[in-house]
């Protein structure tokens, strides 16, 4: 385990019945990390943050917190800090009770828990509404002050189930960034979970997306969203084109011919039936087909153009098969109608697993 | 119809509130036996009926009963709620039926086995044991409103509670109470006027030292019908009313009767 190592979750196993929520998942964290879980509901990513928290007893694997096994260590002295989606703020007290009680709990001095609520207030920007009640507070300012009462104990591991599914889509794009910032201020190493891959690409520094209580893959924001090793991860991620095909071994390497009859070079050595995918700004489009150079061109019809400033968008038809394109080269322009070629570079080709 | 409307609202007012008014009327008469409308009009009655040995005892009895009572309930219906809806018990279903069906058993047997049991044990006389018997039959009351509570309550908010650092004595006390405490306050609002209006089974085990105020008012007009009754009657009327209103001052009913 490396001396950063904050987090180390090992082979976990948890069955409800017959389901499997979570099906061997390993993940580990270092120290002032923001990872993000990404996944549908049902993928096993609450399971795996309760499981961390305590809430949830694995069947199998280990849990290791700053290289300690917390496997049979309760919630309470875990020193895992938790935001609920539900927030669980306690309505019976006040924001500075709220914030105070896990410093209370701990039985420090009453100096020194007025010290650092105050501190904490001031980073999550709450300064002179410590006497407000909780139903007093708007969504954004219950947000902080969950957030502030998790930190204020200092928790080896600060983790966020969906804590901004209730916020209207203004206010969560504000508390992504504020939680982003709080993190940068704090450097607490940090565990969220969401079904949002806008939210994950804007908080993470890296994304662990999961699906059917397995971990599909595990990258930086940008590799995920850039290069998805699969089918799932590509549909998630908003992967404009995916196409499904048949890729064999030609002179040149590897040849991908999608159902619609569009064909493209691999540059990876795959054969048989599977999935491919390319981002819009990925397609190139020609004039002619000998602009392609030594890369297959195929025929293609335009369908409809978006110039959006510094772009162009394309909806362009193949054999039935909708292509979508971005092209950067505003100064050329394809009308709707006109019969054009499109190709692709091999190494904006994407080979997807299933 | 705005007409129609109002003569529905005014007999429905009429039908619950008239006996009550004929009543606190009759109180006022000069006269020696209950008339409406009243003869003459006198305070006299009051200070009778405020100093007589069977009032005053009565109403002694009741409060003592009533509040006995409200303090046993507390505990039995936090405890009961919350175990109902969280923790895992054999025969739940059959339990939770048989504790939140109030007078499930009809009153009078209820009364009659209590009596049974007090007569073995020398409860009978006793009148903490009729606030037993209060807190017996009408702790359903007590449950629902502890449930519902119960139920509000984000279940969340205990794990939170134990993630800040809070093991499970202290998660009950400094979590889960406060937040069932609506819920508990207007149990024992109900706890309380129900112990103190309750007849059926008070009568089956008072003695004539534990009259609540409820039998030793039917006592009495079993014997005349002085005006006494009527003031009695209407301090009673006023009793109740001025629990509700002090309990709301204290902690605000209209949030917690929903």
């Amino acid at each position: 385990m490396g001396e950063g190592r904050v987090l180390e979750v090992r082979n976990l196993v948890k069955r409800y019945g017959r389901v499997v929520a979570l099906d061997n998942v390993s993940l580990s964290m270092d120290k002032g990390e923001f990872v993000v879980v990404l996944g549908p509901s049902g993928s096993g990513k609450s399971t795996l943050l309760m499981s961390i928290a305590g809430f949830v007893k694995p069947d199998s694997g280990d849990i290791y917190l700053n290289g300690v096994r917390i496997n049979d260590v309760p919630p309470y002295r875990r020193n895992v800090g938790v935001v609920f989606q539900s927030l669980a703020l306690f309505p019976h007290m006040t924001v500075y009770d709220n914030i105070a009680f896990p410093l209370k709990i701990r039985k420090m001095p009453k100096e020194e828990i007025k010290r650092r609520v105050e501190r904490i207030l001031e980073i999550v920007k709450l300064s002179g509404l410590e006497r407000r009640r909780i139903d007093q507070l708007s969504g954004g300012q219950r947000q902080r002050v969950a957030i502030a009462r998790t930190l204020v104990f200092e928790p080896s591991i600060l983790l966020l189930d969906e804590p901004l599914g209730a916020l209207d889509r203004k206010l969560r794009e504000e508390m992504q960034v504020e939680i982003r910032k709080i993190h940068e201020r704090v450097g607490a190493t940090t565990l969220l979970v969401t079904h949002d891959q806008q939210e994950a690409m804007t908080m993470a520094d890296r994304i662990v997306v999961m699906r059917d209580g397995r971990i599909e893959q595990v990258g930086t924001p940008e590799e995920i969203y850039s290069r998805p090793r699969t089918l799932f991860v590509a549909e998630f991620m908003g992967t404009s084109n995916i196409l499904k095909g048949t890729s064999r071994a030609e002179a040149g390497g590897t040849l991908f011919t999608a159902e619609c009859g569009l064909k493209l070079r691999l540059d990876e050595e795959v054969r048989g039936d599977g999935y491919v995918a390319i981002k819009a700004e990925h397609i190139r489009i020609h004039r002619v087909p000998e602009e392609a150079g030594s890369l297959p061109a195929t025929q293609a019809k335009v369908l409809r153009r978006f110039f959006e400033g510094d772009h162009i968008r394309y909806e362009l038809d193949v054999n039935g098969t909708l292509i979508k394109a971005i092209d950067r080269e505003v100064r050329r322009v394809f009308k709707a109608g006109e019969t054009v070629y499109i190709s692709c570079l091999p190494e904006n080709v994407r080979w997807l697993k299933e | 119809m705005p007409w129609l409307r109002r003569i529905l609202i005014a007999g429905i007012v009429a039908l619950f509130i008239l006996p009550n008014i004929i009543i606190v009327t009759a109180s006022f008469t000069e006269s020696e036996v209950i008339t409406f409308p009243p003869r003459g009009l006198t305070l006299k009655w009051y200070p009778e009926a405020l100093t007589s040995d069977w009032f005053l005892k009565g109403l002694v009895n009741s409060l003592i009963a009533a509040g006995f009572c409200t303090l046993l309930s507390i505990p039995v219906g936090v405890f009961a709620a919350y175990a109902l809806l969280r923790m895992r018990i054999r025969f739940r279903d059959i339990i939770q039926v048989y504790l939140l069906l109030p007078f499930t058993v009809p009153l009078i047997v209820q009364g009659v086995s209590l009596l049974f049991v007090y007569a073995r044990t020398g409860l009978v006389g006793n009148i903490l044991g009729v606030g037993f018997a209060l807190m017996e039959i009408n702790i359903p009351f007590m449950i629902w409103s502890v449930t519902s509570a119960v139920n509000a309550m984000d279940p969340n908010l205990e794990n939170a509670s134990k993630s800040l650092g809070a093991e499970e004595i202290q998660t009950f006390l400094y979590v889960t109470l406060p937040s069932l405490m609506p819920g508990v306050l207007s149990g024992a609002l109900l706890m309380f006027i129900l112990g103190l209006n309750e007849f059926i089974t008070s009568l089956i085990l008072v003695t004539i030292d534990t009259q609540t105020l409820p039998v030793a008012l039917y006592t009495k007009i079993r014997t005349t019908i002085s005006p006494s009754i009527a003031a009695a009657s209407t301090v009673y009327i006023l009793l109740a009313l001025v629990t509700i209103y002090v309990l709301d001052k204290v902690v605000g009913l209209k949030n917690y009767l929903r």
